[in-house]
Order: structure tokens, then sequence, then C-alpha cells
């Protein structure tokens, strides 16, 4: 009887300590993501405040006075279609010259015999045979094994 | 100085993520990520916003607490420590996947063959899950710690290396010699000595855990053990 009711003890103990782990767990987390998205909310309700009221007191979360008048700033500026426009310039021609050269030269390291004189080629032909033999040189890689033999 | 603190935490926080009574994985790992893709400028003056010392949210909420404004971005520990805060909030999602990728190369027998042994859930993390980290951990350490030299946005960003230059980093000052006193000879000279310092950080990179390459690039699954 007396050993059953530790038994008991001992189990709703480690089940309180589960439950404390876990909220302690999800406290950390939550704490962090508050931390993480904190600069994102701020930036989206600054937006909506007038210059004014950017450095109001206190610092209002909801903008006492909402206004569309930034948004309407930023569709209204004629520039804005040069910048989107020269971001998309930049990431076209970039993709599609990256996509030509870089498709010659990995022809290139695929095909170019091995030479001892070519660092480059070397590197690259080294680290692939590793990798496809497993690499025993990895501590990592030997660490599991003496523990998972 | 952040280095350590940074790499305590992401490794909390892929511990906590990995365990699979966490709910909401995906969730909590994009928050946590989501500062990595922000545009750093962006995000130096969000934190300006914030830190502001009358009119900032922080100070706000400290008032709140009844404590006296912090002066963040005036004094030379405030402008670190807000730094520090700054590169924590960018970078600690980064090296959490990190963590979260080298736990998940552990094998999930490895800690069954512990806990048959006995071992308790502390033991484990101590005795094997630390040491078959270890190597990813000294990655990431290595890896904050050469990135460190070359910060630029971020301060640029936040504090523009003051005040009285308690925020500079090598580039910045290069860059202010550069572009603002016209001192390129001297600001080339600077280019090339941090070269060096880098080139023999990374040497010693190479030396220690020479072929980190492989056990980052993730081609080794758990499974090739695990057979």
């Amino acid at each position: 009887m007396s050993v059953a009711a530790g038994e008991d003890l001992v189990n709703m103990a480690r089940k309180l300590m589960d439950g404390f782990t876990l909220t302690a767990m999800y406290a950390v987390l939550i704490a962090v993501s508050i931390f993480m998205i904190l600069p994102f909310i701020w930036m989206l309700n600054t937006s909506f405040k007038l210059p004014e009221d950017v450095f109001g007191l206190p610092p209002e979360f909801i903008p006492a006075n909402p206004t569309l008048i930034n948004y309407q700033y930023l569709f209204q500026d004629n520039s804005i279609v040069r910048i989107v426009g020269n971001t998309f310039f930049v990431a076209a021609v970039g993709t599609a010259l990256r996509l030509f050269f870089c498709s010659l030269a990995g022809y290139a390291f695929a095909k170019a015999p091995v030479s001892e004189s070519d660092g480059t080629i070397q590197l690259y032909h080294r680290y692939d045979a590793d990798s496809r033999r497993g690499n025993p040189h990895s501590r990592l890689h030997s660490d599991a094994r003496v523990l998972s033999d | 100085m952040y280095v350590p603190l940074m790499i305590l935490l992401a490794l909390l926080l892929a511990v906590i993520l990995n365990s699979p009574r966490i709910r909401g994985f995906r969730f909590f790992r994009t928050l946590i990520f989501l500062p990595f893709i922000t545009n750093m400028i962006a995000a130096g003056f969000a934190f300006q916003i914030l830190l502001n010392r009358q009119y900032g949210l922080i100070n706000a909420f400290l008032g709140q607490l009844g404590l006296d404004p912090v002066p963040w971005l005036e004094t030379p520990t405030g402008a670190r420590i807000s730094l520090c805060l700054l590169i924590l909030w960018a970078w600690l999602g980064y090296n959490m996947v990190l963590m979260l990728a080298g736990l998940q190369t552990i094998s999930g027998e490895v800690k069954d063959a512990a806990r048959v042994d006995g071992a308790n859930g502390v033991q484990v993390f101590f005795y094997i899950t630390i040491p078959l980290m270890r190597p990813v951990i000294l990655f990431s350490a290595v890896l904050s710690t050469i990135g460190s030299f070359g910060l630029f946005t971020e301060v640029q960003a936040l504090t523009g290396g003051g005040p009285q230059n308690a925020t500079i980093t090598p580039i910045i000052k290069m860059y202010g010699n550069a572009f603002g006193l016209f001192q390129l000879g001297y600001a080339s000279a600077m280019g090339y000595f941090y070269f060096l310092v880098i080139l023999v950080l990374t040497l010693l990179q190479f030396r220690y855990f020479g072929r980190s390459d492989n056990e980052r690039s993730g081609r080794r699954r758990p499974r090739e053990h695990g057979a």
C-alpha cells in the first residue's frame, strides 16, 4: 500500500516536472519569437503613423490616428517604377549570364582531367570523392560510427 | 562578445525545437529565421526607432516597469549592447538552423541506446548530444567570429561606428578612411592587413576541422550509420 502510494507520488512528481519543462520550453520559444517579430510589427505600425506621431509619447502600438498617407506617397513617387525596374533588370540579366557561364564552367569541371597542378579542380574532385566515400576523416562521421557500432 | 551567447542560445533553441513534444515547429523556426533574410539597413533603422532614448518602445516599456530610460545608442556601452542585440536578432536564426541540421544528423538509436543503459535526459544531452554536436558548434563559432571582423551593414545602419568609436569595426574604419577622409592608400593598406588576419583565422579553421564542408553539405544522412 505504502509502496504503491510512493510510486504514485514519484509518477506525479515526474509528470509535474515534465509539464514544467514543456512550459519552460514554450516560454523560451515565445520570448525569443517576440524579440524576433517586434521590429517587424513596429515598422508596420510606424508605416501607418503621421510623421509627428512617429516619435509620440507614449509610443502607440495601434496608432491613434492611422493614416495611409505614407503608402499614398509611395505610389505617387515616380522613382518607385525605376527602383523596381532596376531590380528586375539586375535579377533577369544576372540569372541569364550566370546560367550561361556557370553551365560552361560546370561542363569543364565535369570533363577536365584531374591535373595535379590545378588547385581549384583538385579541390573540387577531392571534396567530391570524399563525400562519395563517406569521408572517414570527418570527425562527426567517425564519432557517430564508434558510438553506433 | 556576443558569439558565446549566440551559440548557447542557438543550441538551446535548436534542442527545444528538435524535441518531438513541441508543436508548431515550422512556425517557430520561420519566425526565428525571418530576421536573417531581412534587409539589414531597414532592420538597423527599425532598431534605432525601438531603442530611441526618449521615444523608443523599449524605454517606454522599461518606464512602465519603473526603470529609468537607458541611453541605448548614446553611450559607448549602450551602443555596444544595442549592436549585440541587433546582431543576435539577425544571426540567431541562421546559427539555430545550423544546429538543427546538426541535431538531425544524430541518430536516434544512439540516444535510445544511452537511455536503455539508464541515462536520463540531462545525461543524454551532455554525454551524447553535445559531443556529437561539437563539429557543428565549432563551425558555427568560428564562422561567427570571422564574420564579426567583416561587420559593416549592421554597424553602419545602427550606430555608424559611434559614439566615440565604441562600435567601430575594421570595415567601418576602412570605409571612413577611404570615402570620408579620402585616405585611399591607408584604406587599401588596412584592407590587406585585415585580409591577412582573416586568412590566418580561416587557415586555422581549416586546420582544426578541415573538411567541415562535407559535414555542412548534408550529404551524409543519419541512415548511413543506422543500418
